[in-house]
């Protein structure tokens, strides 16, 4: 779908959604790291976003994601607060690893692979995993994640660098004593 | 020294491939967000409401307005 480059008043919302929808699940994935209910908050986001789209086009063009990502930030916290305690990782495992095709063994090895890339994700603490998930599935550049995350870029392809050498040391594409 | 790099090189190579399957897979599917966006649009926009003066202003004019209407119709009786 292309995206137009500016948004005329009466498509706003529609304008801005496919936009910016894609950096905004990947914001609240880095933090809630769970398919569904990631979907669930990016859901209740938007819902306050189209609420409020009279004060969304009072804002400039260039900072409405900075808007949005404030609405997800605290529909995050609610989702927290909301949430009962429980243990969806083998779920989620069942329905988002990629199948390979043909050979068995190979099948059980890939799904092995990113079980232990999901797992190495997870063990990550927030500051080097939201970054990651910005970069990984938002496609943002460190300057772009600079913005929204509020530190600097520099900050940013080091907690990026960290987060992947902790994850090749996890999944043992690396040495540990490797510094 | 080479070695190394090509080592290096080879694990970045290996690990951006791991992680473009690891954020396709846990990508939100086309369906889901084609859903969430048309979700949010059945909600009700928040519309301002006018000041409380709009209001008295209103409740006064109406009663003015059946006032002068009931004295009108009188008027006219006789």
């Amino acid at each position: 779908m292309t995206i137009p480059q500016r948004c005329d008043s009466s498509s706003l919302f529609d304008c801005v959604y496919q936009r910016h929808y894609r950096v905004v699940y990947a914001y609240i994935f880095g933090q809630v790291q769970e398919a569904d209910a990631s979907a669930d908050v990016l859901q209740d986001t938007f819902v306050r976003v189209w609420r409020h789209v009279n004060d969304l086009s009072a804002i400039p063009q260039d900072r409405q994601l900075y808007w949005i990502l404030g609405i997800a930030r605290n529909q995050t916290r609610d989702y927290y607060r909301r949430r009962v305690v429980r243990n969806r990782v083998e779920q989620n495992y069942n329905v988002s690893l990629v199948q390979a095709a043909g050979d068995p063994h190979e099948e059980l090895q890939t799904k092995e692979t990113q079980s232990a890339v999901d797992a190495a994700i997870r063990a990550l603490p927030p500051s080097l995993r939201v970054p990651l998930t910005l970069s990984v599935m938002g496609g943002l550049n460190s300057k772009e994640i600079a913005g929204i995350l509020e530190r600097p870029a520099g900050t940013v392809r080091y907690q990026i660098a960290e987060a992947r050498k902790r994850i090749s040391r996890h999944i043992g594409l690396q040495d540990g004593s490797e510094e | 020294m080479k070695k190394s790099s090509e080592h290096d090189g080879s694990i970045d190579a290996q690990l951006n491939s791991l992680l473009t399957v690891w954020a396709q897979s846990n990508a939100l599917p086309e369906a889901r967000a084609d859903a969430i966006q048309r979700g949010a649009k059945l909600e009700v926009p928040r519309v301002d409401l006018p000041p409380k003066w709009w209001f008295g202003f209103a409740r006064n004019l109406t009663g003015a307005l059946t006032e002068a209407s009931r004295s009108w119709s009188y008027a006219g009786r006789s």
